[in-house]
């Protein structure tokens, strides 16, 4: 009878077994973790071009003397002290960004600006009041082929007053 | 005779182990069942102090849209639904202060805003935004409140 020396063929397999299954689980919390870190800064993106030309327009709005929507809300012409500056989608290379008159963009070609929209309320006062709306597209969703942590859609608004003197 | 005699563990030692394990796990348990519920409270008080601070700025610009109506809504001291989307023409529909007030149907946050004013002159509207959900079986508020006023003219 020999003595028996080393592992057998099972204790090696199960503590293989065993080891692939940790090792499964570590990869797919690594890999969920990079998701997630890519997902975030793509929210993040997104969140600082959004609020950067929400806060250009809105600051334009509040100091204009008028505000003119037009009839289906797509631009925004906007008199004021300097003269007249306007907001609407310009397409550059088929990204749609947000155009300025002065032919500035507002938003990167990083992100697509969809159902962006000026709505004008005559006010009480003789002032109007604009309100804002356009929602920022990132990557594609999963759907159309994109990956989801490369998609962020996001909507941005707001409400302002022109100036009353 | 008795050759196994110092071999395993007796029943005692047993039921003593067990049970000082299941303590530790029920302790463990608690607190990530704990902490689990603080994350989800301070995240749905985050977005409800973000939509506080949303209706507040949008009552704002109700007040540059059209101080009339505001005025003759703080006079009947009612509460109202903030309009959706930022509009101000189709806003300020009367509502009760619960959760009828719920903001979206996918939504479980419900918000409303109650006015009143706050002096005779009635220069100055008390305007009070509340938003309210529901966690776990027990109603959570947040709630802020600014004066507006006319202060320009």
């Amino acid at each position: 009878m020999g003595k028996i020396n080393g592992f057998s063929l099972i204790e090696t397999l199960v503590s293989v077994s065993i080891m692939a299954l940790l090792s499964l689980t570590l990869i797919a919390i690594f890999l969920a973790t990079i998701k997630g870190g890519i997902k975030a800064q793509k929210v993040q993106m997104v969140h600082q071009q959004g609020d950067f030309a929400l806060s250009v327009m809105s600051k334009t709005a509040r100091n204009s003397q008028t505000a003119d929507c037009g009839e289906e809300g797509t631009y925004l012409l906007l008199k004021t002290d300097l003269g007249n500056v306007a907001y609407s989608v310009g397409s550059d290379e088929s990204v749609d960004r947000i155009a300025s008159n002065s032919g500035e963009f507002l938003t990167s070609n990083l992100v697509n600006v969809e159902d962006l929209s000026f709505i004008c309320h005559g006010g009480d006062l003789g002032n109007q009041v604009v309100t804002i709306s356009f929602d920022l597209v990132a990557g594609y969703p999963a759907s159309y082929g994109g990956q989801a942590q490369d998609w962020v859609r996001q909507n941005f608004a707001t409400s302002v007053s022109t100036r009353r003197y | 005779m008795l050759k196994q005699w110092n071999k395993g563990q007796s029943v005692v030692e047993l039921l003593v182990s067990v049970g000082a394990m299941s303590l530790l796990m029920v302790a463990l348990l608690s607190l990530v069942v704990l902490s689990i519920r603080n994350s989800r409270l301070s995240k749905n008080r985050v977005q409800a102090v973000a939509l506080v601070q949303e209706g507040l700025e949008l009552m704002r610009a109700y007040r540059d849209y059209s101080w009339l109506v505001i005025a003759k809504k703080a006079k009947d001291g009612g509460s109202y639904r903030l309009p959706a989307n930022w509009t101000v023409e189709t806003g300020l529909t009367e509502v009760n202060c619960d959760k009828t007030a719920v903001m979206a149907d996918d939504s479980e946050f419900s918000r409303c805003v109650v006015l009143a004013f706050e002096d005779e002159k009635e220069n100055e509207i008390k305007v009070t935004v509340a938003v309210a959900w529901q966690s776990g079986n027990k109603w959570q508020q947040v709630e802020q409140t600014t004066k507006l006023s006319l202060w320009e003219r």
